[in-house]
């Protein structure tokens, strides 16, 4: 909306004002460490169940510097978040980032021994019901636009 | 069975140049024939890709197993292809997503309960193992539950294939308004017109329903089963199909009380002496069969129970109530809707199917695979590889044809029966008696023996052609993973293996599938084909 500028004053100046617009952005919660995991997801889905929205986890590596670490999740990263922003309040992201050294050649991760994530590969973009994940893309879908759509939509 | 009924044409005329003595005699050099009568590789006129003004190259009308491997394959050579893909709702409502009757209705959610009533008797087996398993019961919710979550991640996984490859895909039903056009409806009602250069029918089939009062209002058929959200209850499956046995044989073994109503033989079309072996172990397991009856009305009665009411062939009658009428009589090809006239596709008048020489319609430009083929099996993987193969003839300059021939099967009943080739009927008749030799045992599978189970449950033959060599010319066993085992010997079996390439190779012990390789009681002989030993 264009903001109402108010009428000149008696002298003939007239003031201006900055006006900050914000668009609603798709709640993004992120996970601290995959210890609290299920703990945030759990929050999340009840947080969407009151607002009647739907709830899309995405396992991705972090950026210690600035980056994304892996080059999946670098390009996939901006896909998902601009779909995801794009549904407003329909969709809430719950988001964990995985250190590399963590991660990196580690078979017992704990997202890969996680019975519901079940992670195989990074980036993972998880549709997420009351009972869990329904749908996932891996890797290169990820950074798919209509893949992510088709996920959010349908997943 | 398809090869069965060529098998009987054959015999009505010189078997000398017929195909089916030259499919029998084989080609030294292990090849098959793919240029065999009408299983001639059509190859393809048109325009090529793109040179046209239609809409797509290909549209396949149809996402079941044959179309989308034909859309995705297609897509995969650089055609631009759309798929039209449109469940109707069951007589009781039921729908589901992409992917066909294997992936919803059938192989899939069918093989995972048969899986859920084999792990019952495992758990019962287990005793004898040693562990301490207490009385176990089933949850019907639980199972359908995972099931469909299952179904529904393929139903994506399609999806999300089809937009990786770059198919359009369009949720609507289908019908030709000329050989080149067709309007789609959505669910909404939505009418949408495409045209394209090709068409590829993939539309299968859905089960029929017996013409009896109460026939389809208060009956259900594998199209609701695996998703039925309340147990069965006392089921009786009407029908001698696989579907009526597999169904009624899980619903047994998942605690609840089964009856299979036949009209005459179980498993029309499959060896007739396997077929038994496999009708008295589900009876020994309390399926209860009602035989040479069909069925005459369905009633309501109390407490949600039908009234089944039906007449044996001699003209008695008989009644009962159960909890859930499931009908396996049969499937209809889905071609009374489509347009079919409009575009010039002929089908036949008995079956409503589509005739086809190499997939190629009456009409040039238009294909059929899958089910909806005249005269070839219905099967899955059939229909996968018919439109993959398809696929490469029309866009890919291959010149190969779809081969047919020595297709194995399995019956996931309860006690499974795995086959490829000829049954031992079908070979007498095509060959004479004399020709043909059968090879048999009873076994047990090691597994079997400290459970104490099923003595003369499981049993192997070889039907071989004792003008050939003894070429193996059909294989057949009931026991467990008859998938499994039958498999390989299918490929043996296409490079023309006989009877003393069986026996030269050795087989694995301890396990069901090395009875092939050890069989040496003939049934001529006369002597008992039952085991005794290691």
């Amino acid at each position: 909306r264009k903001p109402e500028l108010p009428d000149s004053d008696s002298d003939g100046r007239t003031q201006t004002c900055q006006v900050t617009i914000t668009m609603p952005l798709a709640q993004v919660i992120d996970v601290a460490s995959p210890t609290a995991f299920d703990a945030t997801v759990s929050e999340a889905v009840r947080t969407a169940q009151s607002t009647g929205a739907s709830v899309v986890v995405l396992i991705t590596s972090d950026s210690p510097n600035g980056a994304p670490w892996c080059p999946d999740c670098r390009r996939s990263d901006p896909v998902i978040e601009s779909a995801v922003a794009a549904h407003g309040d329909d969709i809430v992201l719950v988001r964990s980032e995985c250190k590399r050294n963590e991660y990196a050649g580690n078979p017992s991760f704990a997202y890969r021994k996680h019975n519901q994530l079940r992670l195989t590969a990074i980036p993972t973009l998880y549709k997420w019901s009351s009972k869990g994940p329904t749908n996932k893309l891996v890797e290169g879908q990820c950074a798919n636009k209509e893949l992510v759509e088709l996920l959010l939509n349908e997943g | 069975t398809i090869l069965a009924r060529r098998v009987l044409r054959a015999s009505a005329r010189p078997l000398k140049g017929s195909r089916m003595l030259s499919w029998l005699t084989g080609q030294g050099d292990g090849k098959v024939d793919a240029t065999m009568g009408d299983a001639k590789a059509v190859v393809t006129s048109g325009p090529g890709i793109g040179e046209h003004t239609y809409d797509y190259d290909l549209i396949v009308i149809g996402g079941g197993s044959g179309g989308l491997s034909c859309a995705k394959n297609a897509a995969m050579l650089g055609a631009k292809v759309a798929v039209c893909d449109f469940v109707q709702p069951s007589p009781a409502g039921t729908k589901w997503g992409l992917g066909g009757t294997c992936v919803n209705v059938g192989c899939i959610p069918k093989k995972l309960m048969h899986q859920a009533s084999l792990l019952g008797e495992g758990m019962s087996d287990a005793r004898s193992y040693g562990w301490e398993v207490p009385e176990v019961t089933h949850k019907w919710e639980t199972m359908v539950e995972n099931v469909q979550n299952h179904i529904k991640s393929i139903n994506f996984g399609y999806r999300s294939e089809l937009m990786t490859e770059g198919v359009k895909y369009l949720n609507a039903y289908a019908v030709f308004s000329d050989p080149h056009t067709i309007d789609c409806t959505d669910k909404k009602g939505k009418v949408t017109t495409v045209t394209a250069a090709r068409f590829v029918i993939a539309v299968g089939g859905r089960p029929r329903y017996p013409e009896i009062p109460g026939g389809k209002e208060l009956t259900i058929s594998s199209d609701d089963l695996f998703s039925l959200t309340s147990p069965p209850g006392t089921t009786l499956c009407i029908g001698a199909s696989y579907i009526s046995l597999e169904c009624a044989g899980f619903i047994q073994g998942l605690g609840m009380k089964a009856h299979v109503m036949m009209r005459s033989i179980p498993l029309r079309g499959f060896d007739q002496q396997m077929a038994s072996q496999v009708k008295n172990y589900m009876q020994e397991h309390g399926v209860n069969f009602i035989e040479q009856a069909v069925p005459t009305a369905v009633e309501e009665a109390e407490g949600g129970q039908k009234k089944v009411t039906w007449k044996y062939a001699d003209g008695t009658v008989g009644e009962g109530l159960f909890d859930t009428v499931l009908v396996a009589i049969g499937r209809d090809a889905e071609t009374t809707k489509i347009g079919l006239d409009k575009a010039g596709v002929a089908t036949n008048p008995k079956t409503g199917k589509i005739p086809a020489n190499g997939e190629q319609t009456n009409v040039e430009h238009i294909y059929a695979i899958g089910d909806v083929l005249d005269g070839r099996p219905e099967l899955t993987p059939v229909a996968i590889q018919a439109g993959k193969i398809l696929a490469k003839r029309l866009f890919g300059g291959s010149t190969k044809a779809m081969d047919y021939e020595g297709v194995p099967t399995t019956v996931f009943t309860p006690l499974e029966y795995g086959c490829v080739g000829l049954s031992e009927e079908d070979a007498i008749a095509a060959m004479g008696e004399k020709n043909v030799e059968v090879y048999h045992s009873y076994f047990k599978p090691l597994e079997w023996t400290v459970p104490h189970r099923g003595d003369n449950a499981c049993y192997a033959k070889l039907v071989v052609d004792k003008r050939a060599n003894e070429r193996v010319i059909g294989l057949h066993v009931c026991g467990p993973n008859a998938g499994e085992i039958t498999q390989g010997f299918a490929v043996a079996m296409k490079l023309g293996a006989t009877k003393e390439v069986f026996d030269d190779t050795v087989g694995i012990h301890p396990t069901s599938a090395e009875e092939f390789t050890i069989l040496k009681v003939t049934k001529s002989s006369g002597v008992s084909a039952e085991k005794a030993g290691c």
